[in-house]
């Protein structure tokens, strides 16, 4: 390689790092360094400041749905049960013992139910509460902490016998929350507190949110008020239990 | 690796060969240990929250589908993260759906879910922060806006030299530079 031709591109290495050059551009610099020794140095010296770029940005949280969202695709590339069973093994966990022909034709109308609700903008956790009637749910009251929400109530249904079929907290009478801030649930089991959904009420107080998870061999859910984004540990007393 | 071992205390290389592995609870420690810095660089590029949720997502799944592609030899699993994200971040800039958005960034969302440091990884992870941007304000100015605009606004040279009314030449010369000097200026090495 010439050293004429070095210097054709050698302006270009700051850019290629950068991954600021054409398409073209890049193409033609990418041929070039299979057989530039210098442009190669230069490219691999100027990788190291790139690469410290990032590092100067400020540290945030990442939201806690991010976590589950990442997972539930993981578990499913893996063709695993995710911790959020969908609609149809929920329904599946509430018509536990019958026949395998009622069982589909529950699974073909939860599928109708589905996308009826997909298409009018309902969310998950509302079609499987609103159901009713299912066999096997357990209803627990929630204890609120009286001093800081005085007029709260409310309770957490888990559906079904299934052991990770999760729950639908509903919550009445709570404090509408300001956009910088949001309530957050909490599973606790043995001791380890992780982090759950993130969820708001209306102005009327009103507020319903699904609780992901085992809850078989949980010991507590709880709700705390939390910076927008949540956390990754309480950072404030809960401001309501129920105790599982 | 046994069901109930303790990942916690491994290297990311170690939790890199379980990920390849397949393993999935080594993958939950993996994103537990690069989602903060991943979120971070993600929602610096693009300036909304909605949106740098929807990159890191996108990236973490990837990671996990190219799993196998990962070379010890050419770099920590970290900067592989951040490679990523950043590409991920890019073609949601260039797709230019968030444009528009990122302009909130300059409203100060940042400080609603900055990370407090909890722990002595943030409180590392913040000094670094601090270190890289004291170098970063060595350089001069002109080669700083170059630099910026180009990694965290995926913008091109030729982008730049518009918005900036100057020849290409000049911006391509001020990349080289300054990322050279941030260098030095990181590893200690005299101009």
């Amino acid at each position: 390689m010439s050293i004429e031709r070095h210097e054709i591109y050698e302006q270009d290495s700051g850019a290629y790092v950068l991954e600021a050059l054409s398409e073209e551009e890049h193409t033609r610099f990418t041929r070039h360094l299979m057989e530039c020794h210098l442009c190669q140095d230069d490219v691999d010296r100027l990788q190291r400041a790139v690469h410290a770029l990032p590092r100067s940005v400020t540290p945030l949280f990442a939201p806690p749905r991010l976590r589950a969202a990442v997972m539930q695709e993981v578990r499913s590339d893996l063709g695993e049960a995710t911790d959020r069973p969908g609609l149809l093994a929920r329904l599946r966990g509430r018509f536990a013992g019958a026949g395998s022909l009622r069982l589909r034709a529950v699974s073909l109308s939860a599928a109708g139910i589905l996308f009826i609700g997909l298409i009018g903008g309902f969310g998950l956790s509302q079609l499987v509460d609103d159901g009713g009637g299912g066999g096997g749910e357990r209803v627990l009251t929630a204890q609120f902490d009286k001093s800081r929400m005085a007029s709260g109530s409310g309770n957490l249904v888990i559906a079904g016998k299934s052991a990770d079929a999760g729950g639908t907290l509903r919550v009445h009478g709570m404090a509408s929350l300001p956009g910088d801030e949001t309530y957050q649930v909490w599973l606790q089991r043995n001791g380890e507190t992780i982090p759950k959904a993130l969820f708001n009420v209306g102005e009327d107080g009103n507020g319903l949110t699904a609780v992901d998870g085992r809850l078989d061999d949980a010991d507590v859910v709880m709700v705390t008020r939390e910076a927008a984004g949540g956390a990754r540990s309480p950072t404030r007393k809960p401001v309501l239990t129920v105790k599982l | 690796m046994t069901p109930g071992q303790d990942l916690s205390n491994l290297a990311d290389e170690e939790i890199m060969h379980l990920v390849q592995d397949g393993d999935p609870r080594a993958f939950e420690l993996f994103y537990d240990r690069h989602s903060g810095p991943a979120f971070s660089l993600a929602y610096r590029m693009v300036g909304n929250r909605t949106v740098a949720e929807d990159v890191s997502q996108e990236a973490f799944v990837s990671i996990w589908r190219s799993r196998l592609r990962y070379q010890s030899d050419r770099g920590s699993v970290r900067t592989w993260v951040l490679g990523i994200v950043h590409h991920r971040a890019i073609d949601a800039l260039r797709r230019n759906t968030v444009h528009d958005k990122r302009r909130a960034s300059a409203e100060g969302i940042e400080e609603r879910f900055e990370a407090p440091e909890q722990t002595d990884v943030e409180a590392a992870r913040r000094e670094e922060a601090r270190t890289v941007r004291a170098a970063i304000d060595e350089l001069p100015s002109e080669q700083v806006r170059v630099i910026e605009l180009a990694y965290f606004g995926g913008f091109s040279h030729s982008q730049i030299a518009d918005q900036l009314e100057m020849p290409i030449g000049t911006v391509k010369g001020r990349m080289r530079l300054g990322l050279d000097k941030l260098r030095r200026t990181l590893v200690g090495e005299p101009a």
